[in-house]
């Protein structure tokens, strides 16, 4: 069975590097982007089953970008969660406003979010 | 209100006066009504005369950065002379210090009116409102343009067409500007060819685009934003823009007319 691709949006090399390691553990096929303008050509090599969105990311926020990951870019059909360390109940306020499938709080832990992971991949 | 008494053998009071309007039409009608007829009404019991100078900061919050104007006052209405009608006052006309500031002023007078009066008109042609986005990022430049649209679709009640035009360097924004008709430009302030500083100051030393609307942004800080303003800029958001700012100086700009 083929593995489950999850794509990395993040500017901070350490997260990347702990949260594609523990994807990686969980069985997931991991790819990130630190910068917007490498987002097309990743996705024409790898659609991804679920997006991982850092909010705070240079030049453009992510959940302002998550419409036009969803609208302009085909992904619509992919869930895209904001991960981010910004306080809890703002993550949760962005997340429903920006249409978001979800959130994770970088601050729960990298077991907890592959948790939350797990359980959007197996249940879709 | 703010009074700063000075220490002279014939004090004269130096009042900085804050004046806010509920809606854009109390203001229009007290400028162009009261302006034509003797100066903008200003409502005080203060002991001004005729002749005494003012200072009012004037603003468009989310339009134009507030600017500090000096006003004389050019007529007198007190207490005992007042009546219910036409209360005690003043009239105070604005001394502009150069004429860029009396037209950029003038300008959102002139489309606040239009606009007044268009919306008494249900069905009327209006041009696009023309935005330049100015954004070296191509990436960026697209998210924003995307979001601007589906704000333009899906929240604005504004019947004027939108059109977004793009450059990826100062140079083609002076094309863009230069080809006329825009109603308000977004710039980077960090572009190749020509900075967005560099811009700025180009659109305002030409005399057809001097009054044109400038909201900068930028991951410059702190810098960036002080550069931003000397070049002229009216407006200046940081990045990552909230894009809530910008929307609602948009929203602003349109339901202008």
């Amino acid at each position: 069975m083929l593995s489950k691709k999850v794509l990395l949006v993040d500017d901070s090399e350490i997260v990347l590097t702990m949260a594609s390691a523990a994807l990686e553990s969980g069985g997931y096929e991991v790819r990130s982007i630190e910068r917007w303008e490498d987002l097309d050509t990743m996705i024409m090599h790898f659609i991804p089953d679920l997006i991982l969105m850092d909010v705070n990311m240079p030049e453009v926020f992510g959940d302002h970008a998550l419409m036009f990951f969803k609208e302009e870019r085909g992904l619509s059909r992919v869930p895209i969660l904001l991960y981010s360390d910004i306080d809890e109940k703002e993550l949760r306020q962005r997340a429903e406003a920006c249409g978001a499938d979800g959130y994770i709080s970088k601050s729960w832990g990298i077991d907890r979010m592959l948790e939350v992971v797990n359980g959007m991949l197996h249940s879709a | 209100m703010t009074d700063q008494a000075e220490k002279r053998k014939h004090p004269r009071v130096e009042i900085i006066l804050k004046v806010d309007y509920d809606t854009p039409r109390d203001f229009i009608a007290d400028y162009t009504h009261n302006a034509s007829d003797g100066g903008l009404f200003v409502n005080t019991d203060k002991p001004f005369s005729v002749g005494d100078r003012l200072m009012f900061d004037i603003s468009f919050p989310g339009l134009l950065s507030p600017f500090r104007c000096k006003a004389e006052v050019i007529w007198r209405r007190t207490k005992e002379e007042a009546t219910e009608e036409n209360p005690g006052g003043i009239g105070v006309a604005f001394l502009f210090d150069n004429a860029e500031q009396a037209e950029r002023v003038n300008k959102i007078i002139n489309s606040l009116s239009g606009n007044l009066e268009a919306s008494a008109k249900p069905t009327q042609e209006t041009k696009p409102f023309r935005v330049l986005l100015a954004e070296d990022n191509h990436m960026v430049r697209e998210m924003f343009r995307f979001a601007v649209h589906r704000f333009h679709r899906s929240k604005l009640r504004s019947q004027r067409e939108l059109a977004i035009l793009e450059a990826e360097d100062g140079k083609g924004a002076w094309k863009h500007v230069m080809d006329g008709n825009l109603d308000l430009a977004i710039v980077d302030y960090y572009m190749p060819v020509m900075d967005g500083g560099q811009l700025v100051r180009k659109i305002r030393e030409y005399s057809d685009t001097r009054a044109l609307p400038v909201i900068m942004v930028s991951v410059g800080g702190d810098d960036a934003r002080r550069q931003a303003y000397a070049a002229g800029a009216d407006l200046y958001l940081d990045k990552p823009v909230l894009l809530g700012q910008l929307f609602e100086s948009l929203q602003k700009l349109l339901n202008l007319g």
